[in-house]
């Protein structure tokens, strides 16, 4: 564990939450077949963004997220990737994983890459957009501000991708969508006819 | 309950560092307290500080000179970046500056 991550926890005065669960935190890497390197600082962000957007949509692994200088950040998790080093990289753990959560990282395996940055900035924008529920350019605003060292064509790739992931049609939006395209289909299956 | 202007406090307040007390140098503890040994890069906290590079720098090097944070490189995405943690030194000064900031929230509260 590392010297100093205990004392933040104390000297922020946080408390830590009842269900926190690094085993299945575990499980959800050894799903996405990846093996960190926990001395590694690009590996514990992969970990704690990845979490971020799980959680979201479905891992129950129970870490308490804020925004901070680095964007959606738990100082709780952080703690027990250092406590749990050794499980953390050999993927050990007896947690198993629920039909939901197994879906849910099978759709994030298939839209995100475990790339850095694309990683940090869907996650800032889903914190703003769906946590917080700002609107989509609110959320961009801040996405920009907070996130100003990268790009423009990387922010948008990064949100783009956190939409894909997390948004969930309502009923009407669905009956709208189906709408709009029953008239494309009537089009196409009249073109087929003549 | 201590009264405001409270000779407990001014007590307490001997036993500080009055160079930690800056807007700017109180937002970088803080900031490193959160993450601990994981640290942050330079560039975010610019970018959520809202500083001037030359206004970062050195109060980061003010801090480091007191020991309170230390610099290193990091590696993502295959770029080196700077990055900052905040040292054992660094926490117990913060733990005491925040407590005494508590304190002096508090004896606020004692007249309207």
């Amino acid at each position: 564990m590392g010297q100093n991550q205990g004392m933040a926890e104390k000297a922020c005065g946080m408390r830590r939450g009842k269900e926190m669960n690094i085993g299945k935190v575990i499980a959800c890497l050894k799903e996405l077949n990846f093996r960190p390197r926990i001395d590694s600082f690009e590996h514990r962000l992969l970990i704690q963004k990845t979490v971020y957007l799980l959680q979201l949509k479905a891992l129950k692994s129970g870490f308490e997220y804020n925004l901070y200088a680095r964007g959606p950040y738990s100082p709780e998790l952080t703690d027990e990737i250092y406590s749990h080093k050794n499980s953390m990289e050999s993927l050990q753990t007896s947690e198993k994983l629920q039909a939901g959560e197994l879906k849910a990282i099978q759709e994030f395996s298939e839209i995100f890459e475990l790339s850095p940055s694309i990683l940090e900035i869907a996650s800032t924008y889903a914190l703003f957009a769906f946590q917080r529920k700002e609107d989509p350019i609110t959320a961009l605003k801040n996405v920009k501000r907070i996130k100003q060292f990268y790009s423009d064509a990387q922010i948008a790739a990064g949100v783009s991708k956190a939409k894909e992931f997390l948004f969930e049609p309502l009923g009407k939006e669905i009956f709208e969508m189906k709408q709009e395209a029953k008239a494309w289909q009537e089009a196409s299956l009249k073109a087929m006819r003549d | 309950m201590l009264l405001a202007g409270g000779l407990d406090l001014f007590e307490d307040a001997r036993l500080l560092n009055s160079d930690v007390f800056s807007l700017t140098r109180l937002q970088i503890m803080s900031s490193l307290a959160i993450v601990g040994d994981d640290g942050i890069t330079y560039r975010e906290l610019k970018a959520s500080l809202g500083l001037t590079d030359g206004a970062l720098y050195t109060n980061l090097k003010a801090l480091e000179r007191m020991k309170y944070l230390t610099e290193r490189e990091v590696l993502l995405e295959g770029k080196r970046l700077t990055a900052y943690k905040i040292t054992g030194e660094g926490f117990a000064e913060w733990a005491k500056t925040k407590e005494w900031l508590k304190k002096l929230v508090e004896c606020g509260e004692g007249r309207k």
